[in-house]
């Protein structure tokens, strides 16, 4: 479980250990999008993939960083065919948890080849032409496209079910029964598949009835079986007595038709779109590489600005001839080297130790203008951010009980930002640990009296409840 | 009796890959934990 408020990893505690906010409602939140990703796990291990797309997104809906349960939801869109969408679960997943090997390997899977998205696409584009097919009402056009993507594309629900709702409208209702079956083996619990089942259950039931009426001499309980039986037996029944060398003929006739139509209407469209498309692509990608340049220049501008300040100084330091300013430097040669040292090593993009050198800078000393605004400039770049890093290392050693190291540490992030009240509040309780309670109190008075209405403060608040009772301060 | 016509409305065009990026930005990223952190935002506040 992961804090809401600074993203740490969560212990058994109600409030978190790091940032010290009270984390027992969203535990339980947690808890409950844990249960919806546990029953759409089990569902997608029987295949009910619809009802684990609903359970999966109420737990997204709890709790939108659940890796698992996104992962999960791109690799169902993926099996039903929806790439398009299980793309944009997984780099959602990326985007909240940017180590995810999981969510990488469904990626690299689509995209292991540039041919291999592209044919993806082409299907998803097959389907979208046979829908328009069928709404404008060519159903056989719609049908062709179809066995296209089908074949493509063997477990592309959507797809499945259109075609099973054509053979249908067309009355070719041996033909739908056998796709609504590959729908069921992809999905079992596809409502609109079990719908179709039915309506030509209770269509071809009426015929079944009819039909087998002569030939049973059996009993009224025999006839009952097979009207009540499942829609398998009358399936084989049906297509393997009928062998129709007229039907196969016309469908080959209508094959060669529909290609010669597609070679002759559709490929020239389609050889348009993919131009087109190719047109917005490299659009996209040229104002990519106008943003990439714009950000590289400024990136040039800011180490040009930092090399010229860092040069000038360094001159005014080696320059003998400068004899007011110099006169200062040997004053106080210690300040301006480390403050040459920091911007040096954060030319080199070595931030923490530019952060270790420039916190050696007393400020008060440095009286060249341009070493002041050096000094600024660096430390607005640096101590945020190191700030909170240093502090992480020296939690982790008042976690280990190394209390004498972990204060050394606390110091050095207050030095960098002295409201870090994380660090204000471990250096009170690493004095506790060590039995210092004067220290001890003098931070948690800090946390009390400057920072009131910080969660820090009534935690500081409790230690020096506790430091009274056990008498240890009056 | 099964209506053609509207089942045949119930299908939508599936999303295409040039779409993919549109689809993520305007997917609704709220949860019910931001809502709750909100709150406890607002009350916190008073």
């Amino acid at each position: 479980m992961i804090c809401p408020y600074c993203g740490s990893r969560l212990s058994k505690r109600d409030r978190c250990d790091r940032c010290g906010e009270d984390v027992s409602k969203f535990k339980k939140l947690y808890m409950a999008a844990n249960k919806y990703y546990n029953n759409g796990l089990m569902k997608a291990k029987i295949r009910d993939l619809s009802g684990a797309i609903v359970d999966l997104k109420n737990a997204l809906k709890i709790d939108k960083k659940h890796t698992d349960a996104r992962n999960l939801l791109g690799l169902i869109y993926l099996e039903m065919g929806e790439t398009v969408s299980a793309l944009s679960e997984f780099v959602i997943s990326k985007h909240f948890q940017p180590e995810n090997p999981v969510a990488d390997y469904y990626m690299n899977f689509v995209q292991e080849t540039p041919t291999k998205l592209d044919s993806l696409n082409q299907i998803v584009k097959r389907y979208n032409g046979a829908l328009a097919y069928a709404k404008q009402g060519s159903d056989d056009l719609a049908i062709i496209q179809l066995k296209k993507v089908i074949s493509m594309n063997p477990h592309y629900v959507q797809a499945l079910l259109l075609l099973a709702l054509l053979y249908i409208h067309a009355e070719d209702y041996d033909r739908a029964r056998k796709v609504i079956s590959k729908v069921l083996k992809v999905d079992v619990t596809n409502t609109s598949a079990l719908e179709y089942l039915d309506y030509i259950k209770l269509t071809t039931g009426v015929d079944t009835k009819t039909a087998s009426a002569p030939s049973s001499s059996g009993s009224a309980i025999a006839k009952t079986s097979v009207k009540e039986n499942d829609v398998i037996t009358p399936i084989s029944a049906y297509s393997e007595e009928r062998p129709n060398v007229i039907a196969w003929v016309n469908l080959v006739i209508g094959i060669i038709v529909g290609a010669a139509f597609i070679l002759v209407a559709l490929v020239p469209g389609i050889k348009k779109n993919a131009v087109s498309e190719q047109r917005t692509e490299i659009v996209a990608l040229g104002e990519k590489i106008q943003k990439l340049e714009a950000e590289v220049t400024e990136k040039d501008n800011e180490y040009a600005s930092l090399k010229q300040d860092y040069d000038e100084t360094k001159y005014k330091l080696d320059n003998p001839e400068v004899p007011e300013e110099d006169q200062q430097v040997q004053e106080e040669p210690s300040q301006y080297e480390s403050l040459m040292q920091a911007a040096s090593y954060f030319l080199m993009d070595k931030k923490d130790k530019a952060a270790d050198r420039l916190i050696e800078v007393d400020t008060e000393k440095i009286e060249l203008p341009e070493a002041v605004t050096l000094y600024n400039k660096l430390a607005s770049e640096l101590f945020a951010e190191q700030a909170d890093k240093v502090y992480e290392e020296g939690h982790k050693l008042y976690s280990d009980g190394k209390y004498e190291e972990a204060l050394e540490v606390f110091e050095k992030v207050l030095k960098m930002n002295p409201e870090q009240l994380s660090a204000i509040y471990f250096t009170g309780r690493a004095y506790h640990r060590l039995e210092k309670y004067d220290m001890a109190v003098e931070y948690y008075n800090k946390l009390i009296n400057e920072y009131p209405d910080s969660g820090r403060a009534g935690e500081a608040k409790e230690r020096m409840a506790e430091l009274k009772a056990d008498g240890k301060i009056d | 009796m099964l209506d053609f016509e509207k089942e045949l409305e119930k299908f939508k065009p599936s999303l295409e890959v040039d779409q993919a990026e549109e689809a993520i930005y305007h997917n609704d990223l709220s949860d019910v934990t931001d809502i709750v952190k909100d709150l406890v935002e607002e009350i916190k506040n008073k």
